[in-house]
């Protein structure tokens, strides 16, 4: 008789991390124990706390195991399952109110307690592989209800009604997106799936395909209905293998089981689901980019209008939605509208995933309720800064959004605050960035990945941003002058207001945020010919103060061995062999080491 | 196939118990302690889990728990939301009793309560 169930993350990062032999393990183990029919392992999409990873929840108990080995597994089974005796040293555990450390089941955390998942609400916990787990919580019902008891302008209404906005970056309203899409009847039409998921550091949609296809599947035969569509395409990026192959295995499934193809749940309505691999350009997260992607031709954007809706994929009408915009359509048809707009703000509906990561204790995917603020996720959820240093600043939406700085830690997070704020939701990604980071740096580094990326077709966009990375570069480089800020603020400017598409005229954000709101370090490097983070090279030289204790850990962690020093004594940094890697800078346990 | 909605009920169905237990948020969490002896607790527990599966309640967690310091095993223990309650001598006859009583009932069966020496 089954009496307890154990879950393994299997998202990439956990597998990454050698999941796979752990549940390899735990079937080894669990035979030589005879615990087979007891005993069910198996593997999930991404738990979220990938900073805990390799993840192990046993159910019932809801014990929560973090950074599990291989070499674990033996004594979980042995111990807990065989004799009941939670392992504790292997257990989650978060301080209390007496700053002592207490253990935690899954349900009593807060990275969870403090979120809610709606779009992510089967990823950890069902098997991704399984499309009955899928409709035992509930999946598929939508669409049954949707094709026996809706007309196509019901769906889109409901979807309207509901409030929900592309979670893709646009923000755009997805309802209106299907009715205008909707309203070119006659012939054919399309429905595409924007899996190029692109920004640095984001990674939510990866995490939904790998852990609940199926949501994604079901919402697009929905949108197929709601707007006379009988062909899918997923436009997924070919660097993210896992969520193909948990993809193409749940398409294959839903079409054995009839919920693809001819005839669905006996309607009459037809529609079939293709997967189209992007090779991983930025751009061609952008619709029309994408489109062209999928036609075969390069991916490159076009002016618009016209739009999609009107001459899409081949000419023909077409619906572009992000994965996780899909992932939330089956629960509004099956909670109602009414419940979806329950949740948010006035004018941002729902809940947001973010993949949170940089400077942060408990970095991962979380999805919490629009309206949150900030200061909460990076705190609460997060676990704020790890090793005391001082928060600086978050970059929320990628290359395309801005840095905001901690006067904005009460910020609610939604569309229209975040862009009033200069910066933008995006698709999510938020990093955290300490006393340590440049802002200068964190600029160029954003710059530098969009000239890599800039499809080339429109000038301010090509030539633009590589003139704005080479003035980054020169005040980096300690060649800069008050002149070449202006110079700098100006092309940003620029590029902004001519480029062609959302690509080119969000490029310059991370660079007009950083000079509103980090002014005085820009000065610092062009005027000064300092970098207080000490990060920028050319402007930076590491000392080693008086309040050394001689403890001899820089001199050992530095690969150059450019310090000198005896045990007790005051150490010496070579500044001609020097490489600046702040490695002992990092590592000094009595910061002796400071940036001059 | 799945062709109607009756279709995906009785999937949803033959799932559910196993959905439920990784539900979180339980009525009840029932700790069956490992006595001298591995299988009368076993069959406690399996007695338990098959009770409740068959009353259809799903908002209890059954699960083993460490061995028992009281000598009258099987015990089993009864966690609710500010309840605690031991029981001894949990054979897996009287299983359906504690069932009916402290969890359809949540009312304690006396004739097993484990009771303090004072």
């Amino acid at each position: 008789m089954l009496r307890t169930q154990i879950v393994i993350c299997g998202g990439t990062g956990c597998l990454s991390s050698k999941s796979q032999l752990i549940k390899d393990e735990f079937d080894k183990v669990l035979k030589e124990f005879h615990l087979e029919d007891e005993v069910y392992v198996y593997m999930s999409g991404c738990f979220g706390l990938c900073e805990k990873g390799p993840v192990v929840i046993v159910y019932p108990d809801q014990v929560f195991y973090v950074h599990i080995t291989k070499d674990d597994v033996y004594e979980i089974v042995g111990e807990h399952i065989v004799k009941g005796n939670i392992v504790s040293k292997l257990e989650y555990k978060e301080k209390d109110e007496n700053n002592k450390y207490v253990r935690k089941t899954f349900e009593e955390m807060t990275f969870y307690m403090s979120q809610q998942r709606i779009a992510l609400r089967n990823c950890g916990i069902i098997s991704p592989y399984s499309i009955y787990e899928y409709i035992a919580r509930d999946g598929y019902f939508a669409l049954e209800d949707v094709l026996s008891n809706y007309t196509p302008e019901e769906v889109v209404d409901t979807i309207i009604k509901s409030g929900l906005r592309g979670r893709g970056g646009g923000g755009f309203s997805t309802g209106l997106k299907w009715k205008f899409t909707a309203a070119n009847k006659g012939g054919v039409s399309y429905v595409v799936c924007n899996a190029d998921e692109g920004d640095p550091g984001a990674f939510m949609d990866r995490a939904i395909l790998e852990g609940d296809p199926h949501s994604v599947i079901e919402a697009m035969i929905i949108n197929g209905y709601a707007v006379s569509s009988h062909q899918g395409y997923v436009y997924i990026r070919a660097e993210y293998p896992l969520a193909i192959r948990r993809l193409e295995n749940a398409i294959k499934d839903a079409y054995k089981h009839g919920l693809l193809g001819k005839n669905i749940f006996n309607s009459g309505f037809d529609f079939d689901l293709e997967v189209r691999l992007g090779a991983g350009a930025f751009v061609c997260g952008e619709e029309t980019a994408l489109i062209s992607s999928i036609e075969g031709n390069r991916g490159m954007p076009r002016i618009k209008p016209p739009f999609p809706a009107s001459e899409g994929l081949w000419g023909r009408p077409t619906v572009i939605n992000n994965v996780e915009t899909y992932a939330n359509i089956p629960i509004i048809i099956r909670k109602g509208a009414e419940w979806f707009s329950s949740i948010g703000t006035e004018k941002s509906k729902g809940t947001k995933v973010f993949a949170i990561g940089g400077k942060i204790q408990n970095t991962g995917l979380i999805e919490v309720p629009m309206g949150t603020t900030l200061k909460h996720v990076i705190y609460d959820i997060g676990g704020g800064v790890p090793k005391n240093r001082k928060f600086k600043a978050i970059q929320t939406g990628g290359p395309s959004g801005g840095c905001l700085t901690e006067k904005d830690l009460d910020t609610p997070i939604d569309y229209d605050t975040l862009t009033n704020k200069g910066s933008m939701m995006g698709s999510g990604g938020l990093i955290v960035m300490d006393e340590d980071n440049c802002m200068v740096d964190v600029a160029k580094f954003y710059m530098e990945f969009i000239v890599e990326e800039s499809c080339g077709k429109c000038t301010p966009c090509r030539e633009g941003t590589r003139r704005l990375y080479e003035l980054l570069e020169k005040i980096t480089e300690g060649k800069g002058t008050l002149e070449t800020l202006a110079e700098l603020k100006k092309l940003a400017i620029d590029v902004k207001d001519t480029s062609l598409c959302g690509l080119g005229q969000s490029a310059p954000n991370p660079i007009l945020s950083t000079l509103e709101n980090f002014y005085d370090e820009y000065v610092e490097h062009v005027v000064d010919k300092k970098c207080r983070a000490g990060v920028c090279k050319s402007l930076t030289k590491l000392l080693i103060t008086d309040a050394c204790i001689g403890c001899t850990r820089c001199k050992q962690n530095c690969p150059v061995g450019a310090i000198s020093g005896e045990r007790k004594e005051l150490h010496y940094i070579d500044q001609e062999a020097c490489i600046k890697c702040n490695i002992c800078f990092t590592s000094c346990p009595v910061k002796a080491i400071v940036h001059v | 196939m799945i062709r109607t909605k009756k279709d995906l009920e009785k999937i949803r169905a033959s799932h559910v118990s196993l959905m439920k237990m990784r539900e979180g948020k339980k009525r009840f969490r029932i700790v069956v302690s490992l006595g001298e002896e591995n299988m009368p607790a076993k069959e406690t527990l399996n007695e338990f889990i098959k009770v409740l599966d068959e009353l259809k309640i799903y908002d209890c967690a059954v699960f083993f728990g460490p061995k028992s310091s009281i000598s009258e095993a099987p015990v089993v223990e009864i966690h609710g939301k500010n309840t605690s309650t031991t029981y001894i001598n949990v054979t897996k006859d009287i299983v359906p009793l504690i069932v009916k009583s402290h969890i359809v009932g949540e009312k304690v069966l006396d004739t097993h309560v484990y009771k303090e020496e004072k």
